[in-house]
């Protein structure tokens, strides 16, 4: 009886992957926000700023409460589009600045690249921040099927400049939407999230403004 | 877990990061190690007794830091002008 188990278990093993169905690709939403502190949002304590759907989310799912990112905007964004720390690319200091003739390095392969290959749309709105510096640099030639909002940080809310440069974008051309741009971003998102086709996941990365 | 602030007086001397740290915080110990699994509100400071423990983590930091990818953040050259749109 003794050597029975794991000789079923190893039949088990055996006959699982031939029946197995493809595992189902849940749609995934991914909210960086910046600048936000620890203890902001309710479900962390905070009482200054009114978070309910934020708290629903907490209150439904998993809190991670050790995970940390880096201190600033592109180490941070460079570490989640790769999964490297930043040191490995040369983005550890500070944020990729309007004039740098850089951004995050060509040969990278990219988060939204690994879930196209996977068979999710892709999609990215609000702010880049990894390199506007050539073409090669911008989010739809680095893995997103659709872009929406601005490269830089700090842009004006209204006139989406950012040092007279006119920073709003829709799939990497200019795009003159007026608007508050955290409403412009937030109605991108919802449109996305309902035109998105049934049978095909969905992974977007939502990025509100500083 | 070990964990460790590593500015040695002497080091100090050649670690323009531990020197500004150190201008800030004259009051702060110069090296501060503390083992986080007993004491995560690091309280007891073990760098006297266990300098041993110091010299060898301060080789796996200098040992990672060498690591690294050089910064490629640089200053705004002076002739910079911004284009009409960003990205073209």
């Amino acid at each position: 009886m003794k050597n029975t188990l794991p000789i079923l278990a190893g039949l088990l093993a055996l006959t699982t992957p031939l029946a197995a169905v493809p595992a189902p690709k849940p749609d995934i939403v991914f909210i960086l926000v910046d600048d936000l502190g620890r203890c902001d949002p309710g479900f962390m304590g905070g009482k200054d700023i009114r978070t309910p759907n934020l708290d629903q989310l907490a209150g439904a799912g998993a809190r991670l409460d050790r995970f940390y990112v880096q201190p600033v905007c592109s180490p941070t964004r460079a570490a989640l589009m790769t999964g490297r720390y930043p040191m490995r690319h040369g983005l550890q200091v500070g944020v990729v600045r309007p004039w740098a003739r850089y951004g995050l390095p060509l040969e990278e392969r990219t988060l939204p690249q690994a879930l196209r290959e996977a068979g999710y749309s892709t999609a990215i709105v609000g702010k880049w921040h990894l390199g506007h510096y050539e073409p090669a640099y911008l989010p739809t030639q680095r893995g997103f099927d659709r872009q929406y909002g601005h490269y830089n940080g700090a842009i004006d809310y209204f006139t989406h400049e950012r040092d007279g440069g006119f920073d709003w974008h829709r799939d990497d051309r200019a795009c003159h939407d007026d608007g508050y741009s955290t409403h412009l971003i937030a109605r991108e998102a919802v449109r996305l999230i309902r035109e998105q086709p049934r049978d095909k996941p969905l992974a977007g990365v939502g990025r509100q403004p500083e | 877990m070990l964990g460790a602030n590593l500015n040695d007086t002497a080091e100090a001397e050649a670690d323009a990061a531990a020197r500004s740290e150190a201008a800030r915080n004259p009051r702060r110990p110069t090296v501060e190690l503390f083992n986080l699994k007993r004491d995560p509100a690091e309280q007891k400071n073990l760098a006297g007794e266990q300098p041993e423990k110091v010299k060898e983590l301060r080789a796996r930091y200098e040992a990672l830091a060498r690591e690294a990818v050089p910064p490629k953040a640089g200053p705004k050259p002076p002739d910079f002008l911004s284009p009409k749109a960003w990205g073209e």
